[in-house]
């Protein structure tokens, strides 16, 4: 299965999806003009994997802004990866931002997933993959 | 009365392109003026859902010409205020304040479960919004949204909503409902 990666741009996200390494990550901006347009090859890939997915897969959430269309659309992503084994979240935000910090736990209330919640300070690149 | 020193503003058709150029801008000035960051997220947060919310749903004035969004963010010693307005048809107005009147209504606790049965029930519109701008401002801002509707033409009004962040260090409606919360 092929690394689905997409260079982040000021209202994109930068967005890796590697089954050999079984982590999906997706940091940086999310206010595309379209989202569902936007997140539409990450819910295929997504599916896609779900059907072979890895022992462990690591769903990594770095984000400094996401307008309320991307957050359905974050929903989706968790909503697709919830029936498969051995998925866990990592939901970075900055120690500041608290509320990157609650929306996180907000989607962490609506899936059985298990989120671990990860402060970074301002300046700090943290995963890029 | 609080003086508020413009920190950027537009008036004209809202592109994508075109909010892109003022969030950016207005990002480099709070940056260079050493606004906190925790500050710079909630009003950008704030006017990223402010700005697309004119450009999804501004409504063509009678006649076929659009009419003339417009938007504001200025700075106070306290406060930054955000004011956004777009015409919208007079047909729409009885929802659009039952939506404001009812976001304001809420407490804290509400907010929280309002935003997140929206998030869980609620698909995304054909314009692609959903369904969650005013609350997420209500939120983020942890003050009332004010509101008003004059009438620019016949079926044809101004929707304006003006959003106030407070600069000085104070905790979110999230995190005082978090302090709340058992």
């Amino acid at each position: 299965m092929n690394t689905l990666r997409v260079e982040g741009t000021e209202d994109t996200p930068h967005i890796v999806l590697d089954k050999d390494r079984g982590v999906l990550e997706i940091s940086g901006r999310s206010l595309p003009e379209d989202s569902a347009g936007f997140y539409k090859p990450v819910l295929d890939w997504i599916e896609a994997y779900s059907k072979d997915p890895n022992a462990d897969t690591t769903l990594i959430f770095k984000l400094e802004y996401f307008n309320t269309a991307s957050s359905k659309l974050i929903l989706d992503i968790l909503y697709a990866l919830e029936d498969v084994k051995g998925v866990k979240v990592q939901w970075h935000f900055l120690e500041d931002d608290e509320d990157m910090e609650e929306a996180g736990q907000e989607f962490s209330e609506l899936v059985e997933i298990p989120f671990e919640f990860i402060p970074y300070e301002p300046g700090s690149m943290g995963p890029q993959s | 009365m609080q003086r508020f020193v413009p920190v950027q503003h537009h008036q004209g058709d809202l592109s994508h392109e075109t909010i892109k150029k003022i969030i950016s801008l207005t990002e480099q000035k709070m940056e260079v003026a050493g606004e906190r960051v925790s500050v710079r997220r909630k009003v950008i947060g704030v006017m990223i859902e402010s700005l697309q919310n004119i450009a999804r749903h501004q409504d063509k004035r009678p006649g076929g010409q659009h009419g003339h969004p417009s938007f504001f963010i200025g700075r106070s010693a306290k406060e930054y205020k955000i004011v956004s307005c777009n015409p919208v048809c007079k047909s729409k107005v009885p929802r659009l304040k039952a939506s404001l009147q009812k976001t304001n209504a809420l407490d804290r606790r509400e907010l929280a479960s309002l935003h997140k049965a929206t998030l869980q029930n609620n698909p995304l519109s054909e314009k692609g919004g959903a369904g969650l701008g005013l609350v997420e401002m209500a939120m983020k801002s942890g003050a009332r949204l004010a509101f008003d509707f004059p009438e620019i033409s016949d079926g044809c009004c101004l929707f304006c909503l003006e959003v106030t962040i407070s600069s000085e260090h104070r905790p979110s409606a999230r995190s005082r409902l978090k302090q709340l919360t058992p």
